[in-house]
């Protein structure tokens, strides 16, 4: 009996291809079809139904059925050229296989069992006098409200704008009370010592939304202590899901591939199936969760997950709304009424400009990966070149070269102010020496005529709500250039 | 707001011809370090109105520019120094940018020239 397929669930290539209008019904033998795909490996093709013209094609990966079907959608000279629906193909999943993806919504108690590495949960780290007696002290704490929970931050004050903490300004110690427990998870973690504590108040059915905590802020273990009432939570990555049960008292700590590589999510229910036990109802939960503040980049084996690396942070709820507020201004003009100059400007104003005041510190922090053919650009500079950077952001392309002067320039007076702090030696980086800022516009760029020998202008024309507003902004552009034959980049992601 | 800037900006209302170059009010000037690099001021020399970096240093209280400049001048160290100084690491941390035609102030706060215009001046 041959495999069974099926459609794919999305349009991403898979290793096996649908070819309708071929097979042995309408003339076309398997072995024509092999010596068609001989350059491929490991060729297996398949006739669900000698009746019907249609065949299955598997192939040793994606990539090649990928080139294969690029090549089969071209005539096929063996196959007398007859047009051949050519469509990625999934293999059925066997119940087998359906049972084991049910497992992923399971919870757990023993974490052990996934195997992931770095993963551990210290079952009744605390007595119930020490549970008790915490929770007692920290009702008497101050709580900062956020959307769905409260918190309170010990040792350093974690800031969920940037997702980091700030080194520089300690905020009050860690209450005395958690000494012995301190000293306690000091022996099971090989003399690890926290140094930042977040208190999370849960209410019933709360959860938290799935992330890594942000590598470049924190060093070590992430461990955490629940209180008062289980929840599950999940660990992810790469599309697994594993769920497990924290117990009050427990103490969990995720290290190594755990912490660095995989989210942990809280979903937000009102119960929990947990093994074994059956459902669960969701009660309060009061989380400490400890951490130790890290002093320098992060440079762990999974720079895809690493902001000191390659990968930015996600967004934040606060910075989607900020581009949900964008898309509806781009709705707004596409009215019919649309065109009034006055009225683009003010919806700039409104919904570009303010935005990024408002989200500036935030926004900068997200923003910080050099895009490689700007950095190729501004290599390919003559030595003292006078750079225009229109749109500047927080100044990333200042201290790219030392060698050549960038006068950076934004229409936002909170990007700006970011990007200053990359000209004073006190920001901790070498400081960028040559470059300056200054508050602008980019439809009217202050610089008088012949004195620059490129403008940046990187990923800002979407920000301008009108095609004609875009075109003065090339021209103004172009004006104030050294040699008008020379340089300028605009860069726009599309 | 280093020199460096001043020297490139002008003031871009609309009809204003000779925008070029801001005079200065001083309410805060600091210096800043930076590293001295005699290629960087070879190179740049040519894209430098000298006239406007003098006046406007001595605006700023640094009046050991020279009057007029040559290209010989750019082999010798002391004033390679000064110009480095004026250039690169006086700043106006506080204060104005006027136009010099219009009278027009653009404020200078934090380091940070605000140019933008009113709607009626673009």
């Amino acid at each position: 009996m041959c495999a069974a397929f099926t459609k794919p669930k999305d349009s991403c290539p898979t290793s096996h291809l649908f070819l309708g209008n071929c097979g042995p019904a309408v003339g076309i033998s398997i072995q024509t079809i092999a010596e068609v795909l001989h350059q491929f490996e490991n060729v297996t093709v398949t006739v669900p139904d000698a009746l019907l013209a249609r065949v299955y094609v598997s192939f040793q990966n994606s990539q090649s059925a990928e080139q294969a079907a690029e090549l089969l959608r071209r005539p096929v000279p063996a196959f007398d050229d007859r047009p051949l629906a050519v469509k990625y193909a999934a293999l059925k999943r066997t119940e087998a296989e359906e049972d084991q993806e049910q497992q992923d919504g399971k919870v757990s108690t023993d974490p052990r069992k996934f195997c992931i590495p770095g993963l551990r949960l210290l079952q009744g780290f605390i007595t119930q006098e020490e549970e008790q007696a915490l929770v007692n002290e920290l009702a008497h704490g101050e709580w900062e409200e956020l959307a769905r929970r409260r918190v309170q931050h010990f040792g350093y004050k974690f800031h969920y704008e940037t997702r980091n903490v700030d080194p520089a300004s300690p905020a009050e110690p860690m209450p005395a009370r958690l000494g012995p427990i301190l000293q306690r998870m000091q022996q099971a973690l090989d003399g690890w010592v926290p140094d930042q504590l977040t208190v999370n108040d849960y209410a019933p059915g709360v959860g938290l939304s799935p992330h890594i905590d942000t590598h470049s802020a924190f060093t070590g273990p992430i461990v955490s202590l629940s209180l008062v009432g289980l929840s599950a939570m999940e660990f992810r990555r790469h599309g697994l899901r594993r769920g497990v049960a924290l117990p009050p008292r427990s103490l969990l700590v995720m290290d190594g591939e755990a912490r660095l590589a995989w989210a942990h999510y809280i979903p937000h229910r009102k119960s929990d199936y947990v093994e074994g036990v059956g459902w669960l109802p969701r009660t309060r939960r009061i989380s400490l969760t400890f951490r130790q503040v890290r002093r320098s980049p992060c440079t762990c084996a999974y720079p895809e997950c690493c902001d000191s690396q390659a990968c930015q942070l996600p967004p934040t709820r606060k910075a989607l709304a900020a581009q949900e507020l964008q898309t509806s201004a781009d709705a707004a003009l596409s009215l019919p009424s649309q065109g009034a100059r006055a009225g683009a400007a003010c919806l700039e104003v409104a919904y570009v400009h303010q935005v990024y005041d408002a989200i500036a510190p935030h926004f900068s922090s997200t923003r910080f990966a050099v895009w490689p053919k700007v950095r190729e650009f501004i290599n390919s500079l003559p030595q003292g070149a006078v750079v225009a950077d229109v749109g500047c952001g927080n100044g990333k392309y200042f201290g790219v070269r030392s060698d050549i002067a960038v006068l950076g320039s934004d229409r936002s007076a909170g990007l700006a102010q970011v990007a200053a702090q990359r000209l004073s030696p006190t920001s901790g980086n070498s400081a960028c020496t040559r470059a300056d800022v200054a508050v602008a516009d980019g439809l009217t760029l202050p610089y008088r005529s012949g004195c620059l020998d490129a403008v940046l202008c990187i990923a800002v024309m979407h920000h301008l709500s009108t095609e004609q507003r875009q075109q003065v902004a090339d021209v103004r552009v172009v004006d104030v250039f050294y040699d008008k034959s020379n340089w300028c980049i605009i860069f726009e992601r599309l | 707001m280093k020199l460096i800037t001043h020297n490139m900006l002008s003031c871009h209302i609309k009809g204003v011809k000779n925008g070029f170059p801001f005079k200065i009010q001083a309410d805060k000037v600091e210096s800043r370090d930076a590293d001295f690099d005699p290629q960087f001021l070879r190179n740049i020399f040519g894209r430098i109105e000298w006239d406007a970096l003098r006046d406007a240093a001595a605006s700023l209280g640094v009046d050991n520019l020279p009057q007029t400049v040559s290209a010989e001048m750019l082999e010798d160290d002391d004033f390679l120094q000064a110009f480095h100084h004026a250039l690169l690491e006086v700043t106006l941390e506080e204060g104005a940018l006027i136009c010099p035609e219009t009278g027009r102030k653009f404020s200078v706060s934090k380091g940070i020239p605000n140019l933008l215009l009113n709607e009626d001046e673009t």
